[in-house]
């Protein structure tokens, strides 16, 4: 048989495609150096943001930390000297004020890498949740943002141009900034937000040789998460799970090297990375490896996605109609012991 | 070889079959006659447009804007071309308490449509942050008031008549991919389809349904405005899908509210940028999936292609610029 042939034939597509595409794939591919330049990391005091700064200190960059309390800004540093013995700088301030942000980062250092970590998240249901809630994540997450990236680029522009070193803005979204599930609508919004943010972002600053990462983790053993457990709706658990979930370092470990290679999106496990694909829409891609990834296998997470929602949908029938069916057996029971009185 | 191509449509034909079995939720139709309609920002530009199309279809009409001016004139026009008299709700929705008064007064809603939007393009570097804030309140902001607002109502609505309803939420082709220029307003136009997401799965047990519209550039007074401020790299970009007229743009979203579409393009490039950002969206029809699957591949391939361009016409520009 033609067989040889045959799978060249084949192949060819293929490897046209890879051609085509090592050709056109924009930004270029760029490398991000940690060693002695400054990182900020907001919501740097705990969490994933804290393991974040330990990372870059113990990689030799000079670190910053940003977060309201200063107590715990304190224990954080703490927390890095003992770990690295690297002094890390704190700035106290609430990212929902402008102003205050503005002076935090007036007073450091020009910015090289700026990791828009800090998030609050609260699930509800939208109907149940109170408007102040939804102001709160929107605030803090979206707005809160802006607020950092405003204050930072004019330096950061700055810096770069001096340097001649490349520049990074990288922002923690969510895989619930990846597809909105029951009980984060507001939540959601506001990740979902923070992609069009970055899109738009990467089209303005690329000529000034800064480089946006958005990083996508999954539920993350922090503090943060210990609280939202306890006000997970019972649906919001079947879909997203009730347990913890990656370990704060290893999404530390997973972002840092992300934003070194100044990838535009930032997967954390297996999957965050079939999610990335089915999701990856018009992002921008610099590998062209990863851009014959996705186009490969874009069409196939779709089918996935599908599958997905349809687990959801039945489990959300599910739910309702077994607190139907338990809701009407109480009433029968209440009625039954009301009669037997 | 034969038998390739005929292993290959057999497989095409199990996807088809599979999608069909497991496309969530549920196909349903909204009616619109007889039913409360409210439009968001239906004063003028897209809104009205809505407007002027469900009361031609026999809907009851409310439109919702700040200037009662121009609410006055809405409704006059209304009323002239289909002979419906619409009521007007004058109240901004960046304030849920006149939100909530204006809901309260106009009562329960069947197809809430938060149309409201502004959009002011500019590099983030030189936008403010008012403006910022301006566009997160309006567009993000003000439909979780809407939204809020009328829920409650609407789930006793549809309790009681035992109609689907829906929430229509109006966001753009700038919610679909971010470009230069639209920090601010694409945050918020992403924004709303996580909000939407998230919402379809809150109220699909209340028989209420979610439809997200994503329009190109739109002849609008809006698009007037926005245009005079438009940087230069923005023009070059958006070029990239062509415009189209309101009722144009109103024909396509009140078909889609009326199919209960989770995603609804206006025009040729919308809906290949559906495919291609059609992530984990739900979607009723299995015949759009099919397409979905076996296109996104190549919308992929596409969307790199116009990345490539549009980062080469940026580099381009600022070349230009550096060379003056």
């Amino acid at each position: 048989m033609a067989s040889p042939f045959f799978l060249f034939l084949l192949l060819l597509p293929f490897a046209i495609l890879l051609l085509v595409l090592a050709a056109i794939v924009r930004p270029r591919p760029v490398r991000i150096p940690l060693k002695g330049r400054h990182v900020l990391v907001t919501g740097g005091s705990s969490g994933i943001g804290l393991a974040l700064a330990l990372r870059a200190a113990a990689e030799g960059a000079r670190v910053s930390i940003l977060a309201r309390d200063p107590s715990r800004l304190q224990d954080a540093r703490d927390a890095i000297r003992l770990a690295t013995g690297v002094d890390v700088a704190i700035l106290a301030a609430d990212v929902r004020d402008p102003e205050a942000v503005a002076r935090a980062l007036g007073a450091a250092d020009p910015v090289d890498v700026l990791v828009c970590n800090h998030g609050v998240f609260l699930p509800q249901e939208l109907e149940r949740q109170s408007l102040e809630d939804v102001r709160f994540m929107v605030e803090v997450n979206l707005m809160g943002t802006f607020h950092l990236i405003k204050a930072a680029l004019p330096a950061m522009k700055q810096r770069a141009k001096e340097s001649g070193l490349p520049g990074s803005v990288a922002i923690m979204s969510s895989q619930a900034g990846q597809v909105g599930v029951y009980g984060y609508a507001a939540y959601s919004a506001s990740k979902f937000g923070l992609r069009g943010l970055a899109e738009a972002l990467q089209h303005e600053v690329i000529a000034d040789n800064i480089h946006i990462t958005l990083v996508f983790p999954p539920d993350t053993d922090t503090p943060g998460l210990a609280e939202e457990h306890k006000r997970r709706p019972e649906i919001t658990k079947l879909i997203a799970g009730s347990q913890g979930g990656m370990k704060a370092d290893d999404v530390a470990k997973k972002a840092l090297n992300g934003i070194k290679s100044g990838q535009f999106v930032v997967a954390c496990n297996f999957e965050g990375y079939l999610l990335y694909v089915a999701t990856v829409g018009l992002s921008p891609q610099r590998s062209c490896l990863m851009a014959f990834v996705e186009i490969l296998g874009v069409g196939f997470m779709r089918f996935v996605g599908l599958c997905y929602q349809w687990s959801w949908f039945t489990s959300i029938e599910k739910w309702h109609a077994k607190t139907k069916s338990d809701l009407l057996r109480e009433r029968l029971l209440t009625i039954s012991t009301q009669c037997v009185a | 070889m034969a038998s390739f191509f005929f292993l290959f449509l057999l497989l095409l034909l199990v996807l088809l079959l599979l999608l069909a079995a497991i496309v969530r939720p549920r196909p349903v139709r909204i009616p619109l006659k007889g039913r409360h309609v409210l439009v968001s920002g239906g004063s003028s530009g897209i809104g009205f447009a809505l407007a002027r199309r469900a009361a031609a279809e026999g809907a009851r009409v409310s439109i919702l804007a700040r200037d009662p001016d121009r609410l006055r004139d809405a409704c006059d026009a209304i009323r002239r071309d289909t002979g419906v008299d619409a009521a007007a709700l004058a109240a901004d929705v960046r304030d849920p308490a006149a939100v909530a008064r204006a809901l309260e007064a106009v009562g329960p809603v069947d197809v809430l449509v938060c149309n409201q939007g502004v959009f002011v393009p500019q590099e983030l570097e030189r936008q403010s942050l008012e403006e910022v804030r301006f566009m997160v309140e309006v567009n993000l902001m003000g439909t979780f008031h809407l939204i809020k607002a009328a829920l409650p109502a609407m789930k006793q609505r549809g309790k009681e008549t035992g109609l689907p309803a829906s929430i229509a939420v109006m966001s753009s082709q700038a919610g679909q991919v971010g470009v230069y220029g639209y920090t601010a307003y694409s945050a918020t136009k992403f924004g709303l389809r996580g909000l939407a997401e998230a919402l379809q799965h809150e109220v699909i047990m209340d028989n209420i349904h979610v439809t997200l519209i994503f329009p190109p550039d739109t002849d609008t007074p809006g698009l007037a405005q926005e245009l005079k401020r438009r940087p230069e790299i923005t023009s070059v970009i958006a070029a990239s899908s062509g415009g189209m007229k309101a009722d144009d743009v109103a024909q396509k979203a009140l078909n889609g509210i009326k199919s209960a579409q989770f995603v609804v393009p206006c025009n040729f490039e919308g809906t290949m940028l559906s495919i291609a950002t059609a992530g984990l969206s739900p979607q009723r029809s299995y015949l759009m999936a099919f397409s979905e699957v076996l296109g996104a591949s190549l919308m992929r391939f596409i969307g790199l292609c116009f990345q490539w361009n549009w980062f080469s016409a940026i580099e381009k520009c600022h070349a230009n610029k550096k060379r003056k």
